[in-house]
């Protein structure tokens, strides 16, 4: 638990904190992208360069702006009322939170391959996963570029819709 | 000799290294009666490199930002038959110090709605991606500031984070104007990304490294004209290239592709509620973000800093960086505008396919044999026939679309 | 669940359709401080995305109670006040406001004036559309070198001028009856020099301008105006024949000595902001032809018919006088109660006319379109506003 771990979690967790805490959701939205952000400093940490850089070009460069575009182009823009302290939905809130922190707790650290440290000096090499993806998962790899491919045509067929119903 | 004004910079930031890890020695003999250890020396002199590279990129572009604006300023002026600035200073050289005196003593105005945070965060954030972007370029022989394995992967991920920047700029004045422009630059700027990845793609197939100063050093011949092993030579390079800097002008936001700051229809788009020192600050991202954009197709395509052994290798890399600057210069000079949605439509409809298909031309490239000059002269001519056959294709599809000049009749 | 948004006027009513996702329009004020708007004017646009569902032009900035001035004025002292109607072309203006008084009170017009005023008139068209391609372009996004090319030739029009009449734009020229000053042979000559260099200028626009496929795509097929609809909104000018409509007054009227000249006028096809800005480079073209052929004829003689400008009175009875100014048809109505000033006076300004019909263009299509057709309609605020 180095200088560098602590810093990272604090910007982490202090991003996602007021991601879903904060009222005005633009700011709840860029709370996020500092979330993107530290996530991707874990990746730096863990010496995966490339993930890391894919995860700001993924995350911050398309994921969030699509969040950003979804938030501001409807209409709310400050949360609902907040619920009380004790209220119902607060407490039934905590209990989902604490089971599934649980659950996590223990799937982590009963795994023995997760508790192992990465093995120190190894830099991400990517001509490397480049291989890895094109020989042993080149099956996932296709199935998720199947799904992308869907999900575009899904938007542009919906986008369609709409500019031929407004002409 | 010409080592010696080779590794200027290189000798001369050593040396300043020396003298700090000679000074730091100096004062832990005063006060703990010995010299530094081992490690305590090198982070001294690791973190004095890291400082001293920040320095120098900082005020190096920041002079070259100044000297840009200027460089604008008379080119489109010369362009327009007109004199540019030419007061302040010979030539007007000090127009951007004025300019900057200027911005700094004039009055920040923030708009009484505005969100407070997102409005002054908006600058700082536009701004540090542009200046992290000169981290991954390699400006002469020994001269990177960084030696990244994926340096071209992390140029392109720092772009990124620069479009957040504007959508904040504009969403934060709460300015029907300001969010217009934001969206329009954002849209265009997600549009053109593809394209500028795609464009850069080939040459890292080619080289096979994300890294820049192996794509630089793949560059190189060991002749006296460094010329020959610049990826523009090649078809797919030069189509490459006029890719790249295409899709270049359209992320940094430059005429024809300012929409986002479209002067004659929104004003000033997205940073139109900002004054002062803040709008400086845009300005500086967006002439920063050019110019390391100019880099970074330099490194790629114009083969870095090789060049012939008259100059310096920094000097040829700024010469090839000022180059492209010119050429986006007198591109904003004389065409006017795209709208909106044929800009879309270019990125997407021509483009793209473009790009996809000089990445297809680069595989057929690589897999001929290329060890005869017969061999490489067939290679070079069944890639050139791929592309332009590409280009020719979609272009016509392309332009059944736009118009054509008319013939008018005249009243009898 | 959003309101339908009627509006009487243009007859359109946005309501959300069944299971298509709600949308909801934006209402923007363009102007009246805009680079591109020609002037102090506001457009109430609203958009739907960037598409034009509603535009309302709000002008009055520049009103400047002219009709009314002059009424408290005698006839020759409202003239310098016609230079500021369409402040760049101050020559037109004054002529057509002397063609109506001349009709009036019935005085005849010596045939060097009428060269000399014909002379004027066509290098005002010359600036007038020039400057109208700069400006067409620098709104599209050219950054003003087409302009500040038109501007080089009308910087050596605007110094004939000088040297004629005193001023470069507020020339206050032309007198009843004729003209203030007369033309050297010397002007005569630099103005030949002027218009033997004119048709190089517009091969070099034409070359920068008219193939440049950025301008073709965002011009062609934009901004269509119907004949039918420009004859019944009284459009006249370029924009009318840019529709295809063959009304030139310089044609029908034959005022001045127009008919001593051979011209001809070009006419559009579709209708389009493109339309419009190739004919006025046909137009000038024409013009040329005129001045080479009014340069080369023009006779001896006086240079105004000799009015005694002390008490002039013009007779009772009221009349319309109108030219073919380069905006459109720029005409006078004046009333008068046979005293020394007028009784009524009401100009028909052509780039007010022209502009009811912006909205009719604009609709359906984007905001940037928006700007380039009010590019194209080719505005000043003096006359719009008066």
């Amino acid at each position: 638990m180095d200088t560098a771990f602590i810093i990272l979690s604090l910007i982490t967790v202090a991003g996602a904190v007021w991601a879903v805490t904060l009222r005005n959701l633009i700011h709840a939205v860029l709370s996020l992208v500092l979330f993107f952000f530290g996530i991707a400093g874990f990746f730096f940490y863990l010496n995966a360069d490339f993930v890391g850089w894919v995860q700001i070009l993924v995350y911050v460069g398309a994921v969030a702006i699509l969040a950003i575009f979804a938030v501001m182009l409807t209409h709310n823009l400050t949360a609902e009322d907040e619920p009380g302290f004790f209220s119902l939905r607060w407490l039934t809130g905590m209990a989902i939170a604490a089971t599934v922190g649980a659950v996590l707790w223990f799937a982590i650290r009963s795994n023995a391959a997760m508790s192992q440290t990465a093995p120190a000096g190894v830099a991400s090499n990517v001509a490397d996963i480049g291989r890895k993806m094109m020989t042993d998962w080149v099956v996932p790899f296709e199935v998720v570029s199947l799904l992308l491919t869907a999900a575009m045509i899904g938007a542009i067929v919906i986008a369609m819709e709409q500019i031929s119903h407004r002409k | 000799m010409y080592n010696f004004f080779d590794q200027l910079f290189v000798a001369l930031g050593a040396w300043l290294v020396g003298l700090v890890v000679a000074a730091g020695n100096g004062v832990s003999k005063l006060c703990c009666g010995q010299p530094m250890s081992e490690a305590a020396a090198h982070n001294v002199a690791a973190g004095t490199q890291v400082v001293l590279i920040c320095v120098t990129i900082y005020g190096v572009f920041a002079l070259c930002f100044g000297l840009a604006t200027w460089l604008e300023r008379k080119m489109l002026a010369r362009i327009q038959n007109r004199y540019g600035p030419n007061r302040v200073g010979p030539f007007g050289l000090l127009q951007f110090v004025a300019d900057g005196v200027k911005m700094l003593t004039k009055e920040d105005i923030v708009p009484a709605r505005a969100d407070k945070l997102v409005h002054f965060l908006a600058p700082a954030i536009v701004l540090a991606p542009a200046l992290l972007m000169f981290g991954f370029l390699p400006f002469g022989r020994n001269m990177a500031p960084t030696d990244l394995d994926t340096a071209v992967i992390a140029f392109f991920a720092v772009g990124a984070g620069s479009e957040l920047a504007l959508f904040m700029a504009g969403w934060g004045s709460r300015n029907k104007y300001s969010i217009l422009g934001a969206l329009r630059a954002v849209a265009q700027m997600i549009s053109y990304e593809i394209p500028l990845v795609l464009a850069a793609v080939p040459v890292v197939m080619i080289v096979g490294s994300l890294s820049t100063s192996q794509i630089v050093a793949a560059q190189g011949t060991d002749s006296f004209l460094d010329v020959k092993g610049w990826f523009v030579w090649t078809p797919w390079g030069f189509a490459g290239f006029i890719l790249f800097l295409i899709a270049a002008t359209a992320e940094s936001n430059r005429s024809p592709f300012d929409i986002p700051e479209g002067e004659s229809e929104i004003i000033a788009g997205f940073h139109v509620e900002y004054s002062g020192f803040k709008f400086a600050l845009f300005f500086m991202a967006e002439y920063l973000g050019m110019m390391a954009m100019a880099g970074l197709g330099v490194t790629l395509f114009l083969g870095g800093w090789h060049g012939p052994k008259l100059l310096p290798s920094w000097a040829w890399f700024m010469l090839k960086g000022f180059l492209i600057v010119c050429w986006l210069i007198w591109l904003r000079g004389t065409l006017p505008r795209l709208r909106v949605d044929q800009l879309m439509a270019f990125a997407w409809k021509a483009m793209l396919p473009f790009a996809l298909f000089n990445i297809f031309a680069t595989a057929v490239w690589f897999y001929l044999p290329k060890t005869t000059f017969l061999q490489s002269a067939v290679a070079w001519i069944i890639t050139a026939a791929l592309v332009v056959a590409a280009y020719l294709v979609i272009s016509r599809f392309v332009s059944r679309r736009a118009g054509a000049p008319r013939v008018y009749r005249y009243a009898s | 669940m959003i309101q339908p948004f009627t509006t009487p006027e243009s007859g359109y009513t946005l309501i959300p359709k069944e299971g298509a996702i709600e949308t909801q329009t934006i209402e923007v004020s363009m102007g009246p401080h805009h680079p591109s708007t020609h002037g102090v004017f506001r457009m109430d646009v609203v958009l739907d995305g960037e598409e034009v569902k509603r535009l309302k032009p709000v002008f009055g900035y520049l009103h400047r109670n002219h009709e009314q001035l002059a009424e408290k004025m005698n006839w020759l002292g409202s003239i310098p006040f016609t230079d500021r109607l369409d402040y760049f072309c101050s020559m037109s203006n004054n002529w057509a406001y002397c063609h109506a008084v001349e009709q009036l009170a019935g005085i005849k017009v010596p045939e060097r004036a009428e060269y000399i005023r014909v002379i004027m008139a066509e290098l005002t068209r010359l600036i007038n559309h020039s400057c109208l391609a700069g400006f067409l372009l620098s709104d599209a996004g050219a950054w003003g070198t087409p302009l500040l090319y038109a501007f080089r030739e009308r910087e050596k029009i605007l110094d004939l001028f000088e040297s004629v009449s005193g001023a470069r734009m507020m020339c206050n020229y032309m007198r009843f009856g004729g003209v203030r000053a007369d033309v050297s042979d010397d002007w005569l000559a630099c103005a030949r020099k002027v218009v033997e260099n004119y048709p190089r200028f517009l091969d070099e626009l034409e070359a920068l301008i008219t193939g440049n496929e950025i301008l073709l795509a965002r011009t062609q097929q934009v901004g269509i105006l119907p004949r039918e609809l420009a004859i019944n909104a009284s459009v006249t000018g370029p924009m009318l024949r840019a529709s295809g409509v063959d009304y030139d007054i310089r044609k029908v009227d034959r005022y001045g000595i127009y008919d001593r000249f051979d011209f001809r006028v070009p006419l559009g096809e579709v209708g389009d902001v493109y339309d419009r800005y190739y004919v006025r480079i046909l137009e000038m073209r024409e013009s040329v032809k005129i001045l080479q052929q009014a340069l080369r004829d023009i006779p001896e003689g006086p240079f105004d018919a000799g009015v005694k400008m002390r008490n002039f009175k013009v007779p009772a009875g009221d009349g319309y006088g109108r030219i073919e100014a380069p905006k459109g048809e720029l005409g006078f109505y004046l009333v008068s109660d046979g005293g020394t000033r007028p009784y009524r006076y009401h100009v028909r300004a052509p780039s007010f006319i022209n502009l009811t019909i912006l909205e009719d263009m604009c609709l359906g299509h984007k905001v940037a379109d928006v700007i380039v057709i009010l590019g194209s309609v080719d505005i000043v605020r003096g006359e719009v506003d008066r």
